[in-house]
């Protein structure tokens, strides 16, 4: 570790291989993670784009690659919250920012009818604590404390969203078959 | 439905996918974008405050509670800009809440010059009330802030004109022929474009604002340029960028010249996509952000309908790398009216008649709307 950390305490290159193994570890599941809770698969890419660079900008956490990966976590559901939080206020103020500035291609079109599916939709319209601690616990396989250094709320609160989460889903898709 | 089969769906749902390389790839030049700018903020900081403390003579901690300082002054500004950034940065968030400029200015299509609110978007003053469709978008602030540039649409559509009047209201005056006018840095030189009617080729003056002298600084009838769309200069006012457009359908031209006149057109710098990019993407619409990067809006490949297969407002370098994607724009629209306030940090354009504004490169908001030509300070 001392190597790497050596490595990182230097301007890292471009195409520093850690950061590209990094990268090859983590950017799948976050991305599979993210594309659950937002509808375009495009904004999906660009949430965890943009966690990567928050991280890659900070010269501090590059010193820090053991805590890389919780880092890209919470980086990447904030992100998320924030682009779902946004959306929901724009579509409110009828300023269509998503439709507008994230015009729809057809690839997007037949992404979504792919993930579309009544187990992701019940999971869409879960609040957005309860969604993000299903996502981190049954997708993502983290452990209580994770989802709590994750999402930055304590044990009992993961445990809370978790169970309540699952209640409503179970609700939902019961009522609808 | 139980832990196992939810666990299952979500697998199944998510689906495989394979991040690409170009995904990092992209991440990795916004890092480096925003590390560079995080670093000359610094710097600028670090150079303000050994200024205070050289010219004031007051110790290091004493300097931030100099009640002498104005609130609106530049270097205060800088300093709560590093601050903020300082502070905020890297927190997972897009939107941050940084200070924005505090002058925004925008020209309406219905020919109304008004003050905006930077932050809300509101009209806060009307500057200037003109006939509907006379304003044609140029705008420039004067460093003080007490004056802006703006250009107007003669009844020869081809020819224009570029008037001024004070920030806080007052007479217009006529400054000379031409649009897109664009003050440097010091406000003493004001960059222009100039056609001397339809079919004429345009041309970029420089024009020194107090003894009215100017001079020809590229000529647009060497590359057969009928008219320019944008201009800017660098933070150093040493080069202008200007957006050539052409006749017969011909891709406009992105060109970086030296603002003393000294290169030519054959050989200036031409900004566009690397060859590796799309054969028909465009940059266009390009204006300096600080020496040497430029905010472009890309467009490729028209399609039959006339819309954009792509559309995206980038941060690119003067040896055309990208460096930061700010947005996916609307495919329905054109962006036009590419423009960043002095420190380079908060951008601005057009889609279609809606000003979008981005800080820090996150991604734009919509502010205002019905707008031509926007700029703040």
């Amino acid at each position: 570790m001392t190597t790497v950390l050596g490595v990182f305490a230097r301007t890292p290159p471009l195409d520093d291989e850690l950061v590209v193994a990094l990268f090859e570890d983590q950017a799948p599941a976050l991305l599979r993670a993210v594309r659950l809770m937002v509808d375009d698969p495009q904004d999906a890419e660009e949430i965890v784009q943009e966690a990567f660079a928050k991280l890659l900008t900070s010269r501090k956490r590059m010193r820090q690659l053991e805590n890389a990966p919780a880092y890209l976590r919470s980086a990447t559901f904030n992100l998320a919250r924030d682009h779902l939080r946004r959306r929901g206020s724009a579509r409110r103020k009828q300023h269509l920012l998503s439709a507008e500035e994230h015009a729809v291609s057809a690839e997007t079109i037949v992404a979504r009818q792919a993930q579309n599916n009544d187990v992701v939709a019940a999971l869409r319209l879960l609040p957005e604590r309860q969604r993000e601690c299903l996502v981190l616990r049954y997708f993502m396989a983290l452990s209580e404390a994770e989802i709590a250094d994750t999402l930055a709320i304590s044990k009992g609160s993961v445990k809370t969203h978790t169970s309540r989460g699952m209640a409503a889903l179970q609700a939902t898709l019961g009522a609808e078959r | 439905m139980n832990e196992e089969q939810l666990r299952k769906a979500l697998h199944d749902a998510s689906g495989e996918v394979r991040p690409q390389r170009e995904m990092l790839h992209r991440a990795q030049l916004q890092a480096a974008h925003r590390r560079r700018r995080r670093d000359t903020a610094t710097a600028a900081v670090g150079g303000a405050l050994l200024t205070a403390v050289v010219l004031v003579g007051i110790g290091p901690l004493g300097g931030s509670n100099d009640p002498t300082s104005p609130p609106g002054s530049p270097g205060t500004t800088e300093v709560q800009l590093a601050t903020r950034l300082e502070a905020t940065e890297p927190v997972g968030r897009t939107e941050q809440t940084t200070q924005r400029p505090s002058l925004l200015v925008g020209a309406a299509a219905s020919g109304r010059l008004v003050m905006i609110d930077p932050v809300t978007g509101k009209t806060k003053r009307l500057l200037a009330k003109l006939d509907e469709g006379t304003l044609a978008g140029g705008l420039s602030l004067s460093p003080s802030s007490d004056r802006l540039y703006f250009d107007v649409r003669g009844e020869d559509t081809c020819q224009s004109e570029i008037r001024s009047i004070s920030t806080s209201g007052g007479e217009v005056t006529v400054v000379a022929d031409g649009a897109n006018p664009a003050l440097a840095q010091d406000g003493r030189l004001l960059a222009l474009s100039r056609r001397r009617g339809c079919g004429a080729a345009a041309a970029v003056v420089v024009r020194d604002i107090s003894s009215g002298t100017e001079r020809v600084v590229a000529d647009g009838a060497t590359i057969g340029a009928s008219d320019v769309a944008a201009l800017s200069w660098s933070a150093n006012g040493r080069q202008l960028l200007i957006d050539f457009r052409f006749d017969n359908g011909r891709p406009n031209r992105l060109t970086v010249v030296e603002a003393d006149g000294s290169s030519t057109l054959e050989t200036a710098i031409v900004l566009g996509p690397s060859s590796d990019a799309a054969v028909n993407t465009v940059w266009e619409w390009g204006s300096f952000v600080d020496n040497d990067t430029v905010l472009v809006s890309e467009r490729c490949c028209a399609t039959n309908d006339g819309n954009s297969e792509t559309s995206r407002m980038l941060l690119v370098d003067i040896a055309g790398r990208v460096e930061t994607v700010v947005a996916n724009g609307n495919l329905r629209k054109t962006h036009t009216r590419m423009s960043a306030d002095q420190s380079g940090q908060h951008l601005l354009y057009l889609s279609g008649q809606d000003l979008m504004a981005s800080d820090f490169g996150s991604r734009p908001a919509p502010l205002a709307a019905g707008l031509v030509g926007a700029t703040w300070r």
